[in-house]
């Protein structure tokens, strides 16, 4: 038997922690996900990125249409060198996403998403891990809107297509 | 509209040692699996290992960064299993993470593991992994590096996630 975690109330079935909507890729150069319900305090995303680029291109995200602010990343090099905080720069989300068995998968959270009072922040935990130099990513970063979240555009850094591989789910969290 | 999304798998939690576990006929109906373990081995100093669908093949990549007292990177590629981490399993201190596992049902694509975890006396991870398959995961196989064994009353949760 699977057991839902929430808890009963009523008479029905609730949960603090909702699937909203899930969308693939169709060979196209953005996914723009629109019509986020506000009603969730928290967004949690979880992704798997593939483009059409031959050997790769970044993956970049702007919520509400939104360019991010400061962000930063600390990432692995692939090989046992010491990880060092980056400066990220304009919207890029996501390196090295490329073709063939070449995905970025990650998991993103963006805090107080629905506040009409403050900018947004942003943290996310993401692989490239297929290849003969894998890596892991712990990126964090704010959006530019006090605006409540209500919809997310991924998008090829360089062009690129996201191919139908591409899975983007979005989460709300009550709070 | 928005539905609930976590729900129980499966629970393990060990009454005696064992060298192994194994969490099988995992359902596909769902996008991603959640793995929460908090276990300890009987000699400190050992990694958890994990396989896919009783593949011990060398189709395993990783990929760690690890934060103790500094930040360090470790990899490895083609391995037989997939390392959780470099901070072993610790007889006294225990150790506690969880695995997410994406698209773990599907056919089409490898497949992504992204691992956080942590020991009680220091000591915080985040590994990913990437298992060289396209087959759906139906079985998930823990065990200690070593031919260590797990203790008793290590547990071991495992989630499927709606999407």
């Amino acid at each position: 038997m699977l057991i839902p975690l929430g808890f009963f109330s009523g008479g029905g079935l609730t949960s603090d922690f909702e699937h909203i909507t899930t969308v693939t890729g169709a060979g196209t150069s953005s996914i723009i996900i629109t019509g986020l319900p506000t009603d969730y305090r928290h967004l949690q995303i979880r992704f798997l990125l593939q483009t059409s680029d031959s050997i790769w291109d970044s993956v970049s995200f702007e919520p509400n249409g939104v360019g991010m602010g400061p962000s930063y990343a600390m990432q692995t090099q692939g090989d046992t060198t010491v990880p060092t905080r980056e400066s990220y720069y304009g919207s890029q989300l996501q390196e090295s996403v490329g073709r063939g068995t070449n995905y970025g998968a990650g998991i993103m959270e963006i805090s107080d998403a629905n506040s009409t009072t403050k900018l947004k922040t942003l943290k996310a935990f993401y692989a490239n891990t297929n290849g003969s130099a894998p890596r892991t990513w712990v990126y964090g970063g704010s959006v530019n809107t006090t605006s409540p979240i209500t919809s997310l555009n991924f998008y090829g850094w360089n062009g690129s297509l996201l191919t139908s591989n591409t899975r983007i789910s979005v989460y709300g969290i009550k709070g | 509209m928005a539905t609930p999304t976590y729900f129980g798998l499966a629970e393990v939690t060990l009454a005696a040692s064992v060298s192994s576990i194994t969490i099988s006929n995992i359902s596909q109906e769902y996008r991603d699996l959640a793995l929460v373990v908090n276990a300890k081995s009987a000699t400190s100093n050992y990694a958890l290992l994990m396989q896919f669908s009783s593949d011990a093949g060398a189709n395993y990549n990783r990929s760690l960064m690890s934060m103790g007292s500094g930040v360090s990177a470790d990899y490895n590629t083609g391995a037989t299993s997939l390392r959780w981490d470099n901070i072993n399993l610790d007889s006294n201190a225990g150790y506690a993470g969880v695995a997410n596992l994406l698209d773990y049902s599907k056919t089409d694509k490898k497949k992504y593991v992204l691992l956080r975890s942590g020991r009680g006396n220091g000591g915080t991870n985040l590994t990913t992994g990437f298992w060289n398959s396209n087959a759906a995961i139906t079985s998930i196989t823990l065990f200690p590096s070593g031919s260590q064994t797990f203790t008793a009353g290590s547990t071991f949760n495992l989630f499927g996630i709606v999407g």
